[in-house]
């Protein structure tokens, strides 16, 4: 088993958001999370990653063996785990390369092996760059993340994938604000580190980032916790027919169903 | 002018600020008699007046009792040997640059390097003789700028120092830096020394000037530098101050800018106990243009207090100034930045900010910016901010596998070296950016012994 999360409770400012949340992610699977809003998708994204003020009340998450909850952000990712950001932070005064090199040493220093130089890390990245149709200046000109457009963010979201390698990525809803054509851009990166071992949850809205990042399981988040799994159906049933089958059981059960807009609310 | 041997009197019933008397008496006074009357006046004015309280509205965070009584030595006449480029990191960084070595407040020739062509550096007591005009017109200063404690104490004790004169049209090609160093165990000591700079027309220089303790002695610098910017001229001015931390260091620069020369001081301020760097520059020339960087870090108990006065006296001259601080543990810093746009000074611009990152729940910090404008037409304007470190930031670099420790100082070498962004692209830079990282790393990093 690679992620084992067992009865999770989480909450937020003092309101329970996750409210015995069961899900197991074996190797090289991808398990899409959809769900209303207000469901608590973003926040098991947030207490996966250990993001301060997601205070865990009950449960257990067991990753590779090892008690995830009882480690800090930095070593959760030096354990292979990676959170693509929602809103990724615009940092002014921190180099792109920079800052991806520190993370890159910082886990290789981790796993007992030599740092990489600054020639060799450019060499590196500008490759794994290359199928994001990111050009040098995002590396080496811009700070992380400022001024970027909400395409250029998403992209380097899955560049710092793609570079670090994680064993379990969690994507927290990497389509929103993107068009067509970056969404594809991006899913190409993400389809490219699908390998058998690697294992993906993919938190989103929209079937239409399911049609280009196939999942093996569905997954409605509801009310903070897991109301329906199935497969790569479900998905398409509740872009038809919403959540409504959720009735009294969904704490949101009246949100608007996502793929009522279909160009997406943040679409540039 | 005996030096030095001359034991100190028994503590006796003494009068206010004795010690200071004793240490002007045993002074080497510089060979120019010319001075006498003026060191000796000043002097009297500091004996009968001695140093501002925290009451006086321009000393408000600078407290300054521990200085009144104290009893400085004389300054060693043979100096400490000492590796200067192993021990200061602005000379590691510009490893080729032409150097002026002080070592405990002494020149020292066999330590100083060969200098750029088109730059002369002559110490302060041969220039008396031999630049009589030019340093008589600098060193008697009009009396509002003499009514300084430490001026005062600067013309009282006037001796060590250097003039630098940068030929007009002259474009060094590297850095100039004049290194002060102070070495372990000399006892106290109190350092005045005063530097003269006169770029000339059209010339292009830059030039460090840079403060090295290495002891922890309860010691004192209160160095004066003068610059006077010809028409034309561009000039960089770079103050880097790495005291030792019992040092209370008191760096004041007076710049007088003529028509369509440029001005840029940099203050990197990083050691001492009390570190107060004030900052005077004089528009003279339409199209004149100043620029003031200044980084501040502290911790500990440790204070700064940074004093700017841009005076805008003609139409069409322009000032920016950006100072910025970094606090951690039970550190206080100040800055008080005035500017003045004297009547007639149309079309003058003149910004000002001030942005503090807190690293302590108790460490504090004050902007106190005074705009004082009596011309119309102008522009100025001033901001000040203070903040902690971005939570969500912090978060982001280490949910990528960055440690906690390393993440604060990325997110504060990025908040400080912003400072830098303004100096052009060069040498001069790149070696301040290292500079800048060893200062950070050396004040704030969180490993460090407390």
């Amino acid at each position: 088993m690679t992620l084992s999360i067992r009865d999770l409770e989480a909450q937020v400012d003092g309101k329970p958001i996750l409210r015995g949340l069961t899900l197991d992610v074996r190797p090289g699977e991808v398990h899409a999370i959809m769900g209303p809003n207000g469901s608590g998708k973003s926040t098991l994204a947030y207490v996966l990653a250990g993001r301060d003020g997601y205070e865990v009340t009950g449960g257990s998450v067991a990753w590779q063996g090892k008690d995830l909850l009882a480690l800090a952000p930095e070593e959760r990712a030096r354990e292979g785990l990676f959170l693509a950001f929602q809103y990724p932070v615009e940092i002014p005064g921190i180099n792109n390369a920079t800052f991806l090199r520190a993370a890159l040493n910082a886990q290789r220093k981790h796993r007992g092996e030599a740092e990489v130089d600054a020639m060799d890390f450019m060499a590196l990245a500008r490759e794994k760059a290359r199928l994001l149709e990111m050009d040098d200046r995002f590396l080496l000109q811009r700070n992380v993340n400022e001024g970027f457009s909400g395409g250029e963010k998403k992209r380097n979201e899955v560049l710092q994938m793609r570079v670090l390698q994680p064993r379990l990525s969690v994507l927290d809803e990497t389509d929103s604000g993107l068009d067509i054509d970056a969404l594809r851009v991006v899913a190409r990166g993400v389809n490219a580190l699908r390998d058998g071992v690697r294992s993906f949850v993919v938190i989103t809205h929209y079937q239409r980032l399911l049609d280009l990042i196939v999942p093996d399981v569905v997954h409605v988040l509801a009310g903070g916790r897991i109301a329906r799994t199935g497969g790569r159906d479900l998905a398409l049933e509740l872009e038809k027919q919403g959540y409504a089958f959720l009735g009294a059981t969904g704490a949101a059960a009246t949100a608007p169903v996502a793929s009522a807009r279909p160009g997406g609310s943040g679409a540039r | 002018m005996s030096p030095a041997a001359v034991p100190a009197p028994a503590p006796a019933p003494a009068a206010p600020r004795s010690g200071w008397r004793t240490a002007f008496e045993r002074h080497e006074a510089p060979r120019a008699p010319w001075l006498d009357g003026l060191r000796r006046a000043a002097m009297e004015h500091f004996l009968a007046e001695g140093f501002p309280t925290p009451r006086h509205e321009d000393w408000l965070s600078t407290s300054l009792a521990a200085l009144e009584e104290a009893r400085f030595g004389p300054t060693p006449l043979a100096p400490a040997p000492v590796g200067c480029a192993a021990i200061d990191p602005v000379l590691r960084a510009l490893p080729r640059s032409g150097r002026v070595v002080f070592v405990d407040g002494r020149l020292h020739e066999g330590l100083s390097a060969p200098l750029p062509d088109g730059v002369r550096v002559t110490p302060l007591d041969q220039a008396l003789a031999s630049r009589r005009e030019v340093l008589e017109r600098l060193l008697m200063l009009p009396p509002e700028e003499q009514a300084h404690p430490f001026v005062r104490l600067g013309t009282a004790f006037l001796g060590q120092g250097v003039l630098v004169e940068v030929a007009p049209g002259a474009t060094l090609d590297g850095p100039l830096v004049l290194q002060h160093v102070r070495t372990k165990d000399v006892g106290p000591l109190a350092l005045h020394p005063r530097t003269v700079v006169l770029a000339g027309e059209r010339s292009r220089a830059t030039l460090f000037e840079s403060w090295v303790g290495l002891g922890s002695g309860h010691d004192l610098t209160n160095a004066l530098t003068q610059v006077e910017a010809a028409p034309g001229a561009r000039l960089e001015h770079v103050r880097v101050q790495r005291e030792g931390y019992g040092t209370v260091h008191v760096g004041l620069l007076k710049a007088r800018v003529e028509r369509d020369a440029a001005f840029h001081a940099v203050v990197l301020s990083f050691g001492a106990a009390l570190a107060r760097m004030e900052t005077d520059i004089a528009l003279v020339g339409p199209g004149a243009d100043a620029s003031l960087d200044a980084l501040y870090v502290l911790d500990g108990e440790r204070r700064a207090d940074l004093v700017s006065r841009v005076a805008h006296l003609v139409p069409h001259a322009t000032s920016r100034q950006r100072v910025k601080g970094v606090l951690d543990g039970a550190s206080r810093g100040a800055f008080t930045g005035r500017v003045r746009v004297a009547p007639g000074a149309l079309k003058t611009d003149a910004r000002q900010g001030s942005h503090n990152l807190l690293l302590s729940p108790r460490a504090l910090v004050e902007s106190r910016p005074q705009l004082e404008i009596d011309a119309d037409d102008v522009k100025c304007s001033h901001g000040a901010t203070v903040g902690r470190l971005d939570a969500t930031a912090l978060f982001y670099l280490r949910s990528r596998g960055i440690a906690e420790a390393q993440a604060r100082q990325l997110l504060v070498h990025a908040f400080a070296a912003e400072v830098l962004s303004h100096l052009p692209e060069g040498a001069a830079r790149g070696a301040l950016d290292q500079v800048l990282a060893g200062g950070l790393h050396e004040a704030i990093s969180p490993g460090r012994a407390p």
